[in-house]
């Protein structure tokens, strides 16, 4: 418990040490932390990988007991583990002279005969930060939750306002209020005392009224989806037409009544005409005629997505949030 | 409370939010106004306890507490995370946007891993499709599905080349052909979001179809047949 409060204790001294930080340092700082947090991902995107024994230290130190290998591809007699198919097909597979590093690894009094994920393993593509990744993945995944308080709290003191003020609907805002810690409770107390109070609490919470609410206001959106529909179908132009024709032999292709319309079309694999079954053109459009552009679509997200990143890990960004007087 | 029982106030409860929320198709009420704020604070709650439960329990506080020498660290984590909370603070509110900075950087850093993991694949899946027949692919007895699946590609490569012109903007597209094959990219577009749209509304039927569905088999389901 000491180390424990050791690290609460250097935390809570780094924040202190921040408070005293000049006007002039803290637009670099910021800067700074944004920089070097993004620099680990695209260091280790960047760094060069192998096909390493285990990690790249342990392959230096084989290649130092053992040499290089000649590039010779491995053959079933050099290999004295047990191995099931698959490994060995995993095995042939990599370079000669990795294959041998790992053959070395194995070991050859292993109970059962190993897999390939015993090979994949040991062969994983890596560099140095890559097996930090999932460290970082943690830490910033605990920093986020961290963050939860930020949302609840600006709800809830706009809804402690309303009650306060006894303003219009504040039973509502006290149902609101009471359901955050209601649930919260429930399924936190559920986690640790599995039977009891807190299960039939989280039961009717979450069964009975989450569950339901959830798949109601969802399902909700069907109707105003049909009169967003109607305005998207009106015909005005020939965009909107290839867009209502599509939408439409889609739906149709996925309803019974639709498959009724071409169901005289002999359902034959071997036979042309199967594709012109409303289900099969639905299934064609969906698949063959917009997943390209879709995918071109993604493509030029993620460019742009990588440009605003850019600028942004290099704190090039302008606006009022970056050019804000600090 | 006995199990039976339960079940049958579960399934009361879930008939009550579905009517209380189609109310609204009305009109606007009372009755969804509550239901709505009794949802917002109910996802809320939830969210607070599966950050507990999935987050914070397993990958925070157990590894904390039960290697506390190895995971001293993590305690350091707890004054992390409270930089958020400083942009409450008109003193000391910069020092929130370090948390954010430090979050921008994360993001902008995995952009480069999720464009080579995520977006490259999947432009070189379509990009790299076979656009010849493969003689050990024509089966003698349906010549025609070979054929139709290298045109299908070809299709797909002129699609995905089309719409990608369109989104070209870095100069004017003066060229008459430049033209064409970004208006083709657009009606390529809008078969896609057609589809899209197309798809999306029959999901959201069959949410209301399973609703429907709940309301009418809900005495079955009190009764417990």
């Amino acid at each position: 418990m000491g180390m424990l409060f050791l690290g609460l204790l250097l935390g809570l001294v780094a924040l202190f040490i921040l408070t005293l930080v000049p006007n002039r340092l803290r637009k670099p700082l910021i800067a700074a932390v944004t920089l070097l947090s993004g620099c680990f991902y695209a260091v280790e995107f960047f760094l060069p990988t192998g096909a390493v024994v285990a990690n790249n230290k342990q392959k230096a130190e084989l290649i130092k007991k053992f040499g290089e290998q000649p590039s010779t591809p491995v053959a079933e007699s050099e290999i004295t583990v047990k191995l099931e198919p698959d490994a060995l097909k995993k095995l042939q597979e990599l370079p000669p002279s990795d294959a041998r590093l790992v053959l070395k690894q194995l070991p050859t009094d292993a109970p059962k005969p190993l897999t390939a994920d015993d090979v994949e393993k040991l062969t994983a593509q890596e560099n140095f930060l890559t097996p930090r990744l999932q460290t970082a993945s943690d830490v910033s995944n605990v920093l986020q939750a961290f963050a939860i308080g930020l949302g609840i709290w600006s709800l809830v003191s706009v809804h402690l306002r309303n009650i306060a003020m006894k303003r219009s609907g504040w039973g509502n805002s006290a149902t609101l209020i009471a359901a955050i810690v209601l649930m919260a409770l429930a399924h936190i107390g559920k986690e640790y005392v599995k039977e009891g109070p807190f299960k039939t609490l989280d039961d009717l919470l979450y069964n009975g009224l989450m569950k339901n609410l959830d798949a109601t206001m969802f399902s909700i959106i069907a109707f105003y989806i049909v009169s967003a529909a109607y305005r998207a179908f009106r015909i005005r132009s020939l965009e909107a037409t290839i867009l209502l024709v599509a939408a439409a032999l889609v739906m149709l292709g996925n309803v019974p009544i639709g498959q009724a319309l071409t169901n005289w079309i002999p359902n034959d694999k071997l036979s042309v005409l199967t594709n012109l079954r409303l289900e099969n053109i639905g299934q064609w459009i969906l698949k063959k005629a917009s997943s390209p552009a879709t995918q071109a679509i993604d493509f030029g997200l993620g460019v742009g997505a990588l440009a605003t990143s850019l600028r942004l890990w290099l704190s090039l960004e302008r606006g009022s949030y970056f050019e804000e007087e600090l | 409370m006995s199990d039976g029982m339960l079940k049958s106030i579960v399934v009361l409860l879930g008939v009550l939010t579905t009517l209380g929320i189609y109310s609204i198709l009305y009109k606007e009420n009372k009755v969804f106004r509550f239901f709505e704020h009794l949802y917002l604070g109910l996802a809320g709650g939830y969210a607070i306890a599966a950050n507990w439960n999935d987050v914070l329990k397993p990958t925070w506080w157990e590894p904390m507490t039960t290697d506390p020498g190895k995971n001293w660290w993590m305690a350091a984590l707890l004054p992390a995370g409270a930089l958020f909370y400083f942009i409450y603070s008109k003193k000391n509110g910069w020092m929130a946007r370090l948390i954010f900075g430090l979050f921008i950087g994360f993001a902008a850093g995995q952009s480069f891993q999720s464009f080579a993991g995520d977006y490259f694949p999947q432009f070189k899946n379509v990009a790299t499709k076979p656009l010849w027949v493969e003689a050990d692919k024509i089966k003698p007895d349906y010549p025609v599905g070979a054929y139709a699946t290298v045109l299908n590609n070809w299709l797909a490569l002129a699609i995905l080349g089309a719409v990608m012109v369109y989104f070209f903007f870095s100069f004017e597209q003066k060229n008459k052909t430049v033209n064409k094959v970004s208006k083709f990219g657009r009606y390529a577009m809008m078969v896609a979001f057609g589809a899209m749209f197309g798809n999306t509304i029959m999901a959201r039927m069959a949410l209301l179809i399973g609703r429907i569905y709940f309301l009418i088999h809900a005495p079955e389901s009190m009764s417990g047949h």
